[in-house]
């Protein structure tokens, strides 16, 4: 893996494909009806990037997202991950991939609520190959003074800053974020949007946020919009706003 | 039409299944041990009461010498004395009977009793119930009619021929019919403690054919009378004995104490105390399972239940929504229980008919005990859930209508004491877990507790009856046979049994039938007069070791000691009832062990000067050759005033026969109820904790946490319940098997708590493998996790 090297943190943004999704399409039923959730995507991801998903609900982002994290398997098509094609794996694999490479951030941050910060961080870089420290990943995050308190403890955007801290502890190379402010008020959506930029920028981890927020696409390197379970645009921001030129 | 919520609520119980399941079968499991040995007792005391009240069950029983039968007119002017029958009774040997085939090779000495009944008439009290053939007739002289247990152990038919041996002299009888009598329903030769129905038979002959057979023409030696309504049984006792002690009378019992009686109303007590106890057990479970699970079910529903409440349903149906669900569990669990406890009623009165010879044995469940049993399974029930039904019905639409509130975690016991700092963080997440919950980890650990200790208890007992066989027969009881004299007689007969063949070694045996008071309490029993060199019934304390001959004094057994209510020190009074009937005080030197009995002790010089007597025996105890025993049997048959011979081995092969049988039985369902009952609890315990905490458990996946890592966290929280449950499990154990051994006890029957360190093996095995595959059962539910859904959802 030659690309590991390539990704050096404090890199920024790197033209290398760490992702690669070809022809990629899921349909699932729900009761009596057959949802065609994604009919041929086909994207690649680059190490570094600051990447914002755009689309509406229904429109497929969160399957895709499920897909490239190793949640879920798509029905046709394939995901290489760095060169090894990931959806032949089975279960145990993508068990694998997703405990060494990827880092989640969820709408709800899904912290385990008898842990502290630190432990809920601990959880994943105790099982990490090479992670960074709890204490570092939570400074990361501008939450060394919360670190002993538990998720019942802290407010909505600071949970979400564990969250991150969780996800980026493990030194992922890719870190996938669905609706990460989609749960806070803008003012803590902001300072989560900063925690995220921050820890894109030191750490040089690939960053794919979805959301169905227009205004948080200017803060991205590049934006793809996702319709109808297809990629419906694909462009790269000549100026990339801070979080705190973002409103909504 | 199903109404709209009964179809939710059936649904939501299809959903549940496995839980609900899981406390049905607990509660199910109480109901069928509560319909079981309720249902036995109800069954063998409707026996009881019928056949003593149609055969007209004696209440006061009196053995005598002889009196003549002008004595009878003067007993039946005793105030109180209703009607009373006196008869002659005395014990023979029987020859091994032609028609028994396969019998006879086990046969040992048969004795048997020897029963009067009126020349001219039928008897009126303790009547017979004809089985086959008839009562012997009038003027036939050598008609008897056998105690049905005794014809059947020898295939004997009515018109078979016995041979029984009165004083040397042998006396052909033909076998007419096969009876049961109420003083004989649980039948057992005089020093047994256990019924052989091969070895000992009551036969019933005209009072002209006994009597002659003994010289006891015009005659008595035994008395039975009913006691008028009102009149107090103890003052007839006392008048009886009054009169009949010039007679040789050994002392009235009333029906308490007669042998058959004691035995049956024994086993009843045990049955009444023991049918309350057990199901309690299950029922308490049951009871917590039901709160944990409903507790569960209401924080689940909060939502459904603000929906309806918002669309116009009432506190009071919403709260009977949930109070359907609980009531429908337990009355399918009743209904399950009944059905099984009524067949393992009708299997435990199958274990008694051989013992117990009622005329009319039947098994029924009584109407009322059917009503009990529901109504304690709902009791269970809504006693469990009643809680959170009101917390449901009460819950305001609004408040509903919110997520619940975040659960609020601190650092456990352990960690703020500094003890598990370096536990890994899932082991940390099973450690806050079990201690916010203190209750439920309760509940978990005391569930498994009580299975274990349910299955330790039986186990226990088990142990302990073995324990207390070997005790007997091996440290207590070393002889091979002991020969009992029909009358004590002169030192020198020691020599004529020692030279009977097979006899390798005879040690003989003074005992004479006393009646020993101290104080308000007086008991009728057997003392022994022991020599210090006693080689075969050497003195033994309750741990088997050798005491010593009370070299002054007398010994009591400890069950006789505990009658009185004396202790080493006191002084008792001792009224023989023998021969010169001499009365003596004397002091309490020593309290040994017997398991069976009561008994009392006296160095074997001391006892005859206090009976005024030179050196006598009343038998002895025999060490034989196995090889000879068929021609020792023979010998004794014929020798002058032999009247019993009980050889060790039959006692041991019955009491084998008789406890591996009802032994067997009830390991295996209390097997089975340990493994509903930590099933139940160990799967409720999983499925509860799978769906609280799903959603981490889920995360945990996501962030890259294998299935078997996560399974850890699960069943791990889980099996550390089950497995502080076990030693738990062992001290309620121990302790239960303590409460039903104190039950057992009684005064004839003692045994210590003794328990095999392979049954406290066999209950962590039974614990860990109910624990360990409820809990990989639950682990299916965990290997399908839906990682993706459950990110969508609040918490």
């Amino acid at each position: 893996m030659t690309e590991d090297d390539a990704v050096t943190p404090g890199l920024g943004v790197a033209e290398h494909p760490v992702l690669v999704a070809r022809a990629l399409t899921k349909r699932y039923r729900m009761g009596e009806v057959t949802v065609h959730a994604l009919r041929g995507v086909d994207l690649e991801l680059n190490a570094g990037e600051f990447v914002v998903l755009l689309g509406p609900s229904g429109s497929g982002k969160s399957t895709l997202l499920n897909i490239l994290g190793g949640l879920d398997a798509p029905t046709s098509g394939e995901v290489e991950y760095r060169g090894g094609v990931l959806t032949t794996g089975g279960e145990r694999a993508l068990t694998q991939y997703r405990r060494e490479h990827v880092g989640f951030v969820f709408q709800f941050y899904n912290l385990i609520p008898s842990l502290t910060a630190r432990e809920n961080v601990a959880l994943v870089t105790e099982i990490a190959r090479d992670p960074i420290t709890p204490d570092e990943a939570l400074a990361l995050v501008g939450l060394s003074a919360r670190r002993d308190h538990f998720p019942a403890q802290l407010s909505g955007g600071e949970q979400q800053r564990v969250a991150i801290a969780r996800a980026i502890a493990k030194r992922p190379a890719l870190l996938l974020c669905d609706e990460p402010t989609g749960a806070l008020d803008i003012a803590t959506g902001i300072v989560v949007l900063e925690a995220l930029l921050a820890a894109n920028r030191e750490t040089g981890t690939l960053t794919l946020v979805i959301t169905h927020n227009r205004a948080i696409a200017g803060m991205a390197d590049r934006v793809i919009s996702i319709a109808d379970g297809r990629i419906a645009g694909d462009v790269r921001n000549a100026a990339r706003k801070a979080p705190a030129e973002l409103s909504w | 039409m199903i109404a709209l919520l009964d179809r939710k609520l059936l649904r939501d119980m299809f959903a549940m299944r496995g839980q609900l399941l899981a406390i049905a079968a607990v509660v199910a499991s109480g109901v069928a041990t509560l319909v079981t040995m309720r249902s036995a007792l109800g069954s063998l005391q409707r026996a009881m009461s019928a056949t003593y009240a149609v055969q007209r069950f004696a209440d006061v029983f009196a053995r005598l010498e002889r009196a003549p039968q002008s004595v009878a007119a003067e007993l039946a002017r005793v105030p109180g004395v209703a009607a009373l029958e006196t008869r002659v009774v005395a014990e023979v040997t029987v020859a091994p009977p032609e028609a028994s085939g396969a019998a006879a090779a086990t046969v040992g000495l048969i004795t048997g009793r020897f029963v009067s009944i009126p020349d001219d008439d039928r008897p009126y009290l303790d009547t017979l119930h004809v089985l086959r053939g008839r009562l012997p007739e009038l003027g036939r002289a050598n008609e008897v009619a056998l105690s049905d247990a005794f014809a059947k152990a020898h295939g004997l038919d009515p018109g078979d021929t016995l041979t029984v041996v009165v004083n040397e002299r042998q006396l052909s009888l033909r076998v007419v019919g096969e009876v049961l009598s109420p003083e004989f329903v649980y039948a057992m030769a005089p020093g047994s403690v256990i019924p052989d129905d091969a070895l000992f038979g009551v036969l019933f002959a005209r009072r002209r054919v006994v009597a002659a057979s003994f010289g006891m023409e015009g005659a008595f030696n035994d008395v039975i009378l009913t006691v008028a309504q009102g009149a107090e049984p103890q003052a007839v006792i006392q008048a009886v004995d009054r009169i009949l002690a010039p007679y040789g009378g050994l002392g009235a019992v009333p029906r308490a104490e007669q042998t058959s009686n004691w035995f049956i109303s024994n086993e009843l007590r045990q049955l009444a105390s023991m049918g309350g106890l057990l199901p309690s057990i299950f029922l308490a479970v049951a009871t917590f399972l039901f709160a944990v699970v409903m507790a569960r079910v209401v924080t689940q529903q909060r939502g459904e239940i603000a929906v309806l409440k918002a669309f116009g349903r009432s506190n009071v149906e919403i709260g009977a929504h949930f109070g359907k669900l609980v009531v429908l569990v337990a009355l399918v669990a009743a209904a399950g229980g009944l059905a099984a406890g009524r067949a393992m009623g009708s299997g435990m009165v199958d274990l008694y008919r051989p013992y117990f010879r009622f005329p009319r044995l039947e098994h029924t469940v009584s109407p009322r005990l059917v009503l009990v049993a529901v109504c304690v399974s709902l009791a269970a029930a809504l006693a469990g859930a009643a809680r959170a039904v009101l917390r449901a019905a009460k819950l305001p639409p609004a408040e509903a209508m919110r997520p619940p509130a975040p659960v609020s975690f601190r650092r456990t016991l352990l960690e703020r004491m500094g003890l598990a700092r370096r536990a890994s963080v899932p082991v940390r997440v099973v450690l806050r877990n079990l201690e916010r919950k203190p209750l439920r980890a309760l509940v978990s650990i005391l569930g498994t507790a009580s299975g274990g200790a349910l299955l330790l208890s039986g186990l226990a007992m088990s142990d302990s009856i073995d324990h207390a066989i070997a005790l007997q027969f091996t440290s207590a009881q070393r002889e091979d046979m002991t020969v009992t004299l029909g009358a004590a007689r002169e030192e020198g007969a020691l020599g004529a049994l020692a030279g009977l063949p097979g006899v390798r070694y005879a040690e003989p045996f003074r005992a004479v039938a006393v009646r020993i008071r101290a104080g308000a309490h007086e008991r009728r029993v057997a003392l022994e007069g022991v020599r210090d060199g006693a080689i075969l019934r050497p003195q033994i304390d309750l741990n088997g070791r050798r005491t010593g001959a009370p070299a002054t004094g007398i010994a009591l057994s400890d069950g006789l000691a505990e009658a009185l209510a004396v202790a080493p020190g006191a002084t008792v009074t001792v009224q023989v009832l023998e021969e010169r009937r001499p009365t003596f005080d004397v002091t309490v030197t020593a309290v040994y062990a017997s398991f069976v009995g009561m008994g009392a002790r006296m160095d074997a010089d001391a006892l005859a000067r206090a009976l005024h007597e030179g050196p006598r025996i009343s038998g002895a105890h025999l060490l034989i050759d196995p090889e000879r025993r068929a021609e020792l049997d023979d010998a004794l048959r014929v020798t002058p005033l032999v009247v019993g011979a009980s050889a060790r081995a039959d006692a041991l092969r019955r009491f084998e026969e008789s406890t591996g049988e009802s032994m067997g039985f009830m390991t295996f369902f209390l097997v089975l109820f340990a493994t509903v009952l930590v099933g139940g609890v160990v799967y409720n315990d999983a499925r509860i904790t799978l769906a609280e905490r799903g959603r981490e458990l889920a995360s945990m996946r996501v962030l890259g946490y294998r299935r078997s890592e996560v399974a850890g966290i699960l069943l791990g929280e889980i099996w550390t319940l089950a497995a502080l449950g076990i030693p738990v499990g062992a001290v309620f154990g121990v302790g239960l098997a303590w409460i039903a051994l104190r039950n057992a006890q009684s005064e004839m029957l003692r045994m210590p708590l003794d328990i095999d360190p392979s049954s406290f093996a066999i209950m962590t095995l039974v614990l860990a493998t109910a624990a360990v595959v409820s809990g990989l059962v639950c682990r299916r539910g965990l290997d399908r996790l839906d990682l993706v859904e459950v990110l969508k959802e609040r918490s």
